[in-house]
């Protein structure tokens, strides 16, 4: 019989064969898990850090790439003040959200009133040491502004329809007109080189300087012009300018420039910015117009005393010992506790009734000695306790006038009494900090809120010291510190001259006039492209570029196009503040999606500069 | 279908939010997307309760198909936790690999559970346990040990020379994965060329022999394909114990920094 | 039976195998179980016949049979009294058709959704127990029933293969001839007058109450049913024997009693196997009810008992009873159906085929894999394992059809051989359950079930207790379709991709759909 083949088992069992239990392969695999999780996380904290990594640093911080606590607190992610240690270390919060937002708007109760916003949320790092963590992509500035170039609103300039007084009377045609004569060339164009030239570490142009560009018309045989003769009391001759130890203006002039005769000074030719000319001006105006004069000065003192703080301040607490940190931390701790008790205060008792009361105090104190200025205060005091709830922001121009009326005030009451001087400069520097926008109540607060931030920082500090991790170095404050420096130096130059000019008289209505009429004279030469305003030039703003708050770079612009693309009709420009420019459309004529890049960041920056 | 339109409303919420906002693994979506990629892959390591745990699916049947769909889905969540970028740093990486690996091989596995089957059950007529193959074959052996017993010694020649070695040994190999019947007609053709040598009396017995030969080869077949499907769990498990491991470092790492 | 001592069990079972042998030529002569064999013929009956009757004698309080239990013998009394008890339990248990099945909502820890893993055959099943060997007198509350020497019991309960519906114990010390089946037949065959008086007998105690107990004569009045009994023939058939062929005029209903019928119809040069008729299931009507031809070819698989009620009775019934016509039309439409789909999908028509062959169709629940979907990963078997205590009750090994594994996972047979033998009783069947199951404390071993098993799905397994003779004990076991398991068989529940199924090859659309 053959053999059948077999359609199923061939043979059946007795029993079955064991079973794998099912375990056998769970456990191990499911210690082997709990070994290698134990071994990464027990490296881990032993000090090899790459393994948690998402990624490594970016170059500039791949000396801390292994530190992860140099940038990272347990449960709390990466805070600002970790950012702010290296980056900030003078703690002027100037990369805070709401510095952008005082940049961009120049509004300090928008700024006070921005969202804090983290660091990383735009600088994402882990991403590999090639990457640029300031390539923030535009998406970032969508969330509170528009999303591409074409939401780009008209520039500010434009949009004001003209610029700000460019400070000088300049007109583009006949100046191409002129050169295009002496030139012999057929297009405006190509005239444009003769002023604007390119320099190339900046790519762009030089800005324009008299010496270079306009000296070689304007000046001359030497010389941009007269003074006509002014009384010689009015002015400071050399011998005057010698005895005020101003040598070094001084040593640029010769006697045989002066005329003098007949109680009147002239000069036949003056160079530019003859000092001698910059001095009197200078002088007269503190004689003529002191409101005016001691507004400037006040400026500058309190932007040198800003400097100062900020100089001084810029001492990173890596510097300091721990010791001095908790001191730090302790005067940081009254000055807020003071600011915020001073607020609270305030806000209870409203600003309209402290004026008021306040008023009312200096009327009782006044009635005894001047009561028409007791009438006069009562007058205000009436129409403050009128108002109500609060006095209404001024305008920029309102506010700037009204300082500078007070500090005059100040000026006048130190002169008269100086030893009240220490509470007239406490109310100086107040007086000076404020922002227009602003009123006692937001600076305070911004205040307090400064004064936390340190403090926060100063504690954060002190943990950082408390569990061993190095301070930042020091080196990375240098360049504010210079900048810082730079600044300070002007600014004291500047009021050097200022109170070198200064004059402790007071004249009559008349006299003042008089000196203000000197002043002209004197100027008349300058004036012919200068622009005199309240006894002092205004700033040649055409040194400064247009945009306030971009950067743009001429030289890749130039390679692509000429001048006369954006710049169309300079040749009928008669005025200085003629813009000459498109406007952004011209921008996007290039700008645009698979063209030129249109990234926020090519011409915008987020953060403000160190030293404004 | 249900989990394509899963898997398709996943792609749409990813392309709107990254157009929207820039993309990161540790905030908002891409957040939501890797809790719910491990969440999904902590059910996914509770397969093995099938047994005990039966009752919220009913049958085991159901709890693999969740299991295979879910398990799909989770690697899409993965790759929409990261955004669709390559990963920077070990840890990324080794997760990344990691779960595309268990994925991959769970695919395969899927696969290997519905071709394989077919294969055997078409191609073959004999069925066996794994377990029982090598007692099986023995006992082949001594079926045809017992027929050949009383024979000519041309055909006992034969046996021991061609045919028993080839009997007596499980032979798996990998070529039975592309073809079930690979070799099998070379196996058979000694006892064709057999066949014409020996009396009509013997033929019967040579052509018994062929069976056997055959039924040994199946469960040559057997051996080779069952070990493929209970194999296929070293793939696939360890990786995915690895991966679980260093999800828990991963997300120890998230919330510590 | 949970505190049995099973060393006195072993010992009373060793004792009555000793027993167990073929009885003497002589003392069978004598006894009048033979008288109507003629003088010439009668000891080649018995000699051929002894070889399955056996002299076993009792104690006073013996069991002889228990209810619930199946046998395949008939006993004569030769000496002493057996005692038929009823136990009155039987009013209050479900009724149920013999090895049917109880619905789902109606057992005790019933899980209506577990119903398809079990995969129960066709509906049309209600409730009702059909009784065996029990005299007409008998019944709850009427005492108990003595017999005496020279009187027959469980005759139709072996041939038929129901379940023994009252307990047979001795009253007296008894001595009785046990008669198995194959002698049993031997003598019908053999002796007219046995078969007279067998039949008389079923005739008159049974065939009513059977009748009775079938839906189409339920609702008959007594009259009736007593004049169907009288004009009812009785037919027995031998394995293999063609009972109706397709085409022959109708001209009777056809009742099974006992036994498997196979119901194919003619299609080209083969027959297509339809279904298959077990006891309580009639054919028929639908050609008497269209003056048709018989639409199908019934054929016996085995040994057949059938009952066959002529035309003219079928017309009376119809006419008296014009709502029992109502159903038979109904019933008639579906297999009409149902034939018409076998002609069009005739590949499923193999399935039963095989299942008649390879005796599946006496399975309610069979287990079958798919060997197409399944990875061989044994959890069907691990399930079945855990939810047993750690030994399954089924291995994958078995015969294979084209991608069906049919695994040695018991199929919960409507006559359970296995049940047959079983001394302690260990192996039960609770009236009206599916299941079969087998009560660990009580088995001892003795393996009569697995060795009756025609398919070896019985397993002996070892427990640490010890036997008297130091070897372990032994225990029997087998699929009990997971009883305790609230969600059901594990071997169903556990696949990870749903190859394993239980089916009832009764009904061809569930064939259709399941396995093809």
């Amino acid at each position: 019989m053959p053999r059948k083949p077999t359609w199923g088992t061939p043979t059946r069992a007795e029993h079955h064969p064991p079973l794998r239990k099912k375990w056998q392969f769970l456990y191990p695999s499911a210690i082997a898990g709990v070994v290698v999780a134990v071994v990464l996380i027990g490296g881990h904290l032993l000090g090899a850090r790459g393994t948690l990594s998402p990624g490594t640093v970016t170059g500039a911080h791949g000396s801390i790439d292994s530190s992860c606590e140099q940038c990272h607190t347990t449960g709390q992610g990466v805070s600002n003040v970790r950012c702010q240690r290296c980056h900030d270390p003078a703690s002027g919060g100037r990369l805070a959200a709401s510095a952008h937002v005082l940049f961009g708007s120049g509004d300090p109760r928008k700024a006070a009133a921005a969202p804090d916003l983290a660091c990383a949320t735009c600088h994402v790092e882990h991403k590999g040491r090639a990457a640029s963590i300031s390539a923030v992509p535009d998406s970032q500035c969508a969330k509170c502004h528009f999303g591409s170039l074409r939401g780009h609103p008209e520039f500010a300039v434009l949009r004001a329809s003209t610029a700000e007084a460019p400070g000088m009377k300049f007109g583009h045609q006949k100046h191409i007109q002129d050169v295009m004569k002496e030139q012999g060339l057929t297009q405006a164009a190509q005239t444009c080189a003769s002023c604007h030239q390119k320099s190339q570490p900046r790519r762009d142009f030089e800005p324009v300087s008299f010496d270079q560009h306009c000296a070689s018309c304007h000046l001359k045989d030497g010389s941009v012009g007269v003074v006509d003769p002014i009384p010689l009391t009015d002015v400071v001759d050399l011998e005057g300018l010698k005895a005020r130890g101003l040598t070094a203006a001084v040593a640029a002039l010769k006697p045989e420039e002066f005329e003098v005769g007949r109680g009147k000074i002239s000069r036949p030719s003056l160079r530019h910015r003859d000092p001698w000319v910059i001095f009197n001006l200078a002088k007269l105006r503190a004689e003529g117009d002191p409101e005016a004069f001691a507004g400037e000065r006040a400026r500058v003192e309190a932007r040198i005393a800003s400097l100062e703080r900020r100089l001084a301040a810029a001492t990173p607490f890596a510097a300091l010992d721990k010791a001095s940190l908790q001191d730090r931390a302790a005067a940081l701790e009254t000055e807020r506790a003071g600011a915020a008790a001073r607020l609270a205060a305030q806000a209870a008792a409203g600003d309209a009734s402290t004026g008021v009361t306040r008023l009312s105090e200096i009327e009782t104190g006044l009635r005894a000695a001047d009561a028409a200025a007791a009438d006069e205060v009562s007058k205000l005091r009436a129409a403050a306790a009128e108002k109500g709830a609060g006095p209404a922001p001024l305008s920029t121009a309102d506010f700037e006038a009204r300082r500078q009326e007070v500090l005059a005030l100040l000026e006048a009451v130190e002169a008269a009494d100086p030893a009240l001087k220490p509470r007239t400069a406490d109310l100086r520097r107040r007086i000076v900090a404020l922002v227009p926008g602003e009123n006692a109540a937001d600076l305070l607060a911004r205040v307090r809120d400064q004064r936390q931030a340190s403090l926060d920082r100063l504690k954060d500090e002190i943990k950082l010291r408390d569990q061993g991790i190095a301070p930042p170095r020091t080196a990375l404050l240098d360049a504010e510190r210079r900048d810082l420096q730079r600044a300070l130096t002007a600014a004291r130059a500047q009021l050097a001259a200022l109170a070198a000019a200064a004059t402790t008289s007071t004249l009559t209505d008349e006299e003042r006039q008089k000196k203000r009429e000197t002043a002209e004279v004197l100027a008349a030469a300058c004036m012919k492209c200068h622009i005199l305003k309240a006894g002092a030039f205004e700033p040649v703003r055409a040194a400064r570029p247009v945009l306030a708050r971009a950067r743009f770079i001429h030289e890749p612009h130039l390679i692509q196009a000429d001048c006369a693309k954006c710049h169309p009709g300079l040749e009928a420009s008669k005025l200085s503040k003629d813009l000459n420019f498109k406007g952004i459309q011209s921008c996007r004529e290039c700008h645009k999606p698979f063209q030129a890049k249109q990234d926020c960041r090519e011409c915008h920056l987020f953060h403000p500069k160190a030293v404004p | 279908m249900i989990a394509a339109g899963v898997a398709l409303s996943m792609l749409v919420v990813w392309a709107v939010s990254a157009w929207l906002a820039p993309w990161s693994p540790k905030r908002g979506l891409g957040l939501v997307f890797g809790i719910l990629a491990s969440l999904i892959f902590v059910f996914e390591m509770a397969y093995p309760y099938r047994r005990s745990r039966a009752r919220p699916f009913g049958t085991a049947r159901r709890w693999l198909q969740l299991h295979v769909y879910l398990g799909a889905l989770a690697f899409l969540a993965v790759l929409i936790h990261t955004g669709f970028h390559w990963p920077g740093g070990f840890m990324g990486w080794a997760l990344l690999l990691l779960s595309g690996w268990t994925t991959l091989t769970g695919l395969v596995g899927v696969w290997l559970q519905k071709w394989l089957p077919v294969v055997m059950s078409e191609g073959l007529r004999v069925e066996a346990l794994y377990e029982r193959i090598p007692a099986l074959v023995e006992h082949l052996v001594k079926e045809a040990d017992a027929l050949v017993a009383n024979t000519s010694e041309v055909l006992e020649r034969f046996y021991l020379a061609e045919v028993r070695t080839r009997l007596a040994v499980v032979e798996p190999s990998w070529s039975y994965l592309l073809d079930v019947r690979a070799g099998r007609e070379r196996a058979l053709e000694p006892f064709r060329r057999m066949s014409s040598f020996v009396d009509p009396a013997e033929k019967e017995i040579v052509n018994d022999l062929m069976t056997i030969r055959m039924e040994k080869m199946d469960l040559d077949v057997h051996y080779s394909l069952q070990g493929v499907l209970r194999s296929w769990l070293i793939v696939h498990v360890p990786p995915a114990a690895l991966m679980m491991a260093l999800l828990v470092v991963h997300i120890l790492a998230w919330v510590l920094y | 039976m949970s505190n049995v001592d099973r060393t006195q069990l072993q010992q009373r079972y060793e004792r009555r195998m000793q027993l167990m042998v073929p009885a003497e030529p002589d003392l069978l002569a004598q006894q009048s179980l033979f008288a109507g064999i003629p003088e010439k013929a009668r000891l080649k009956v018995i000699e051929k016949v002894r070889r399955y009757i056996h002299l076993v004698r009792y104690e006073t309080g013996d069991l002889v049979l228990r209810e619930g239990e199946y046998s395949d013998s008939a006993y004569f009394v030769v000496e002493g009294g057996a005692e038929v008890v009823l136990t009155g339990e039987s009013e209050q248990r479900p009724q149920v058709r013999g090895g049917a099945h109880v619905p789902a909502a109606q057992r005790p820890n019933a899980r209506p959704d577990v119903a398809p893993y079990i995969g129960r055959g066709s509906a049309g099943l209600s409730g009702t127990v059909i009784l065996s060997a029990l005299p007409a007198a008998m019944g709850p509350g009427r005492g108990n029933l003595t017999l005496g020497p020279g009187e027959v019991f469980g005759e139709i309960g072996a041939l038929s293969r129901y379940a023994v519906s009252a307990t047979v114990r001795a009253a007296t010390p008894l001595t009785v001839l046990q008669i198995r089946l194959p002698g049993l037949r031997m003598l019908l065959a053999s002796s007219k007058d046995f078969k007279k008086s067998v039949e008389e007998r079923y005739r008159e105690r049974i065939l009513a109450r059977q009748l009775r107990m079938v839906p189409l004569f339920s609702r008959m009045d007594d009259s009736f049913v007593e004049d169907i009994k009288r004009r009812a023939e009785l037919l027995s058939f031998e394995p293999g024997q063609v009972i109706v062929e397709e085409g022959s005029p109708a001209d009777a209903l056809l009742l099974v009693i006992g036994g498997y019928v196979k119901v194919s119809v003619h299609a080209g040069a083969t027959d297509l196997a339809l279904t298959y008729l077990r006891k309580g299931d009639h054919a028929g009507e639908a050609a008497l009810l269209l003056e048709d031809t018989w639409p199908v070819t019934l054929q016996a698989l085995e040994h057949v008992e059938i009952v066959k009620l002529s035309r003219e009775i079928f017309r009376a019934v119809t006419a008296a009873y014009p709502d029992v016509e109502d159903e038979l039309w109904e019933e008639s439409v579906a297999r009409l159906k149902a034939r018409g789909a076998i002609k069009r999908q005739p590949n499923s028509s193999e399935y039963v085929q095989m299942a008649m062959e390879t005796g599946l169709i006496h399975g309610e629940s069979v287990l079958l894999i798919d060997l197409s979907t399944c990875t061989r990963c044994d959890e069907c078997v691990r399930g079945c394992a855990d939810a047993h205590g750690g030994e399954p009750r089924f291995m994958r090994e078995g015969s294979k059809y084209r991608r069906w594994l049919v695994p040695t996972a018991c199929y919960q047979c409507t006559d359970p051989v296995c049940m047959i033998d079983c001394p302690t009783g260990a192996i039960t069947r609770q009236v009206g359950t599916l299941e079969v199951t087998i009560d660990p404390p009580t088995c001892i071993g003795c393996g009569n079930c697995a060795n009756r098993c025609p398919w070896g799905n019985i397993t002996m397994v070892e427990k640490d207790e010890k036997r008297p003779d130091g070897k372990n004990v032994e225990i029997a076991t087998k699929c009990d379709l997971c009883l305790t398991r609230p969600e059901g068989p594990a071997c169903v529940q556990m696949c990870p991709h749903g190859s394993a199924v239980r089916i009832s090859f009764k009904d061809l659309d569930r064939v259709t759909s399941t396995l093809t």
